[in-house]
């Protein structure tokens, strides 16, 4: 099989968990355009021609379970992708919700060997692996209510804490996802034109903005990080698993090495190196 | 034509005020530069500028913000100059750098009556007029340091954190009157601040010499990098025109990465940060 064709999704059903705008939105497109049949998740209106549309709730786990129940069938791919910057709920719409939408979808003998989820973390849940045995005790909790009950009493339901938990569970499920059949990836990316990072953009998108200036570069377009997410979800990486992908033009790297000093310190942080 | 708009930007001398000030007039705007003494900054304004001594764009308003009688008649001759101004910025502040142990207690007491009461003072004796208008916005300059403490500016960060709340507060009050509050949270520019400007009352051979030295480098290498007050200027000219009735607003890369850092990483990892980044000895490493 070509290159090209290790890519394509022909025959494939793709399911996208918050695919109604953002990075969301573009590997919907992008799985549509790859000749796969979608189904997009989402909270809001999904305006994407070619995708069946079904309501999602996050925060509610009968909404979840509902979701996966008309869903139904077989899916090849989830891409994780749903995320909120902070707010109530922020643990379930981020990480537990996903997590249990993941369960259901097993439990029902939805994803076929060869499937495969993709996660959208950030560069906030770098370093994960400083807080794993902390990260472990999270990802070991059965089910939705003691995992929520878990965080809330931890004070832990926050942004950082809940990328942090996306990257210890993809990394720590790889095994017994492929036991299964199922590969289990994330990408990490840096500042993302997404409407998450343009309702804060002042903030958000500062992310780098001396290193992109050096640079002469944009911040990354939500295609951009829809890439490496369905090349990660596709036969083409048939080998990769556990990994999350840091998609940031390379600003941790210029960071941790100092090849760009100004990223230094922030690199060192975010990564759990210092 | 239609009538300029009014701004009267406190601390008009020097650093940002004095950007600001030459950058508003540039634009149109109807100054007026309050300051403590307002013969050399008016000729540095004027220098700036290109304005004649008699522009009628140009005020220069004598203000003492530690002295209650300065700012009743600094308010009086704004209101005879312009009446209730469209804009109202509180920039001037002073800041002194040492440990809390090395700080003297009436440090606090100068900063608190320069960046605080001050300020308060002047707002309370322009709100009736501005008030009345049914138009107008305060603008406050905060400081990474009022985002969240830094090590060896500890006063001039707890003013400018208090500076921000007080701001926040009043947003609320005055908003039903047609009112606009705006935070704007400054990075590092080229001012004098960073400077000769700033007391020092560090002990260099006392228990936080470790401190000292690593914020220096620190410092040094962010006076390097500072941006031109110039750039300040612009993003407070942009932030004149918006409609919200409060905004908060970071203004260069470090504010911005610090507002980042500040909402999205939980406490303790943010106080490492700052550590690192201000090169600081690590828990227990002293003594």
């Amino acid at each position: 099989m070509s290159l090209f064709d290790a890519l394509r999704f022909d025959g494939k059903r793709v399911l996208v968990v918050g695919g109604a705008t953002g990075m969301g939105a573009a590997a919907a497109e992008l799985a549509l355009d790859l000749g796969a049949e979608v189904v997009v998740m989402d909270h809001a209106d999904v305006k994407i021609s070619g995708a069946k549309a079904i309501r999602l709730n996050l925060v509610e786990k009968a909404s979840i379970d509902a979701a996966v129940d008309e869903c139904g069938g077989a899916v090849h791919a989830i891409l994780a992708c749903a995320g909120v910057a902070d707010g109530p709920g922020i643990e379930r719409i981020n990480f537990i919700g996903h997590r249990h939408l993941i369960d259901r979808a097993l439990a029902k003998d939805m994803l076929p060997r060869g499937s495969a989820i993709g996660f959208i973390s950030s560069a906030a849940g770098l370093g994960w692996e400083k807080n794993l045995e902390l990260l472990k005790e999270l990802i070991a909790t059965p089910d939705f209510d003691s995992a929520v009950a878990w965080v809330q009493s931890r004070d832990m339901a926050n942004y950082y804490w809940m990328k942090q938990a996306v990257c210890a569970y993809v990394s720590s499920q790889a095994f017994t996802m492929l036991k299964r059949g199922i590969r289990i990836n994330a990408i990490c990316p840096g500042p993302t034109d997404t409407p998450l990072a343009r309702a804060n953009k002042d903030v958000w998108l500062a992310f780098g903005a001396d290193f992109r200036a050096e640079l002469g570069i944009q911040a990354s377009a939500p295609i951009e990080q829809a890439y490496p997410l369905l090349f990660l979800c596709s036969e083409a990486a048939s080998g990769i698993n556990g990994i999350t992908l840091i998609t940031d033009a390379g600003y941790m790297s210029s960071g941790i090495t100092g090849s760009f000093p100004n990223a230094t310190m922030m690199a060192k942080v975010l990564m759990g190196r210092s | 034509m239609p009538e300029s708009r009014s701004v009267v930007i406190t601390g008009a001398s020097r650093g940002l005020g004095l950007a600001s000030a030459t950058h508003l007039y540039q634009q149109g705007w109807r100054v007026v530069a309050a300051m403590r003494s307002p013969d050399a900054g008016l000729e540095r304004l004027r220098a700036a500028t290109g304005a004649g001594a008699d522009d009628p764009r140009l005020l220069g308003v004598r203000l003492d913000l530690d002295d209650p009688a300065s700012i009743a008649s600094a308010a009086k001759t704004i209101e005879e100059g312009v009446g209730a101004p469209d804009v109202l910025v509180h920039n001037a502040g002073i800041a002194a750098v040492g440990s809390v142990e090395d700080m003297p207690t009436a440090v606090w007491q100068q900063i608190f009556s320069t960046n605080l009461f001050g300020p308060i003072a002047l707002t309370k004796a322009l709100l009736p007029a501005m008030r009345a208008a049914r138009r107008g916005r305060i603008v406050v300059i905060s400081s990474q340091g009022g985002v969240r403490g830094m090590p060896s500016i500890s006063a001039y960060s707890a003013s400018k954190g208090a500076l921000e709340r007080w701001a926040e507060a009043l947003s609320e009050e005055v908003a039903p009157f047609g009112l606009r509050v705006t935070i704007l949270v400054t990075g590092t520019f080229k001012t004098d601040i960073l400077t000769e400007q700033t007391t020092d009352y560090g002990d260099y051979a006392g228990p936080y010499a470790v401190h000292y030295a690593g914020i220096r480098r620190t410092g040094g290498y962010a006076v390097s990098h500072a941006s031109p007050p110039e750039r300040f200027a612009r993003a407070l000219a942009r932030s004149l025109d918006e409609r919200a009735p409060f905004a908060r607003h970071a203004v260069g890369v470090d504010a911005r990465m610090l507002l980042l850092g500040a909402r999205l990483l939980p406490g303790w990892l943010l106080h490492h940060a700052i550590r690192l980044a201000m090169r600081l000895p690590r828990h227990g490493a002293l003594g």
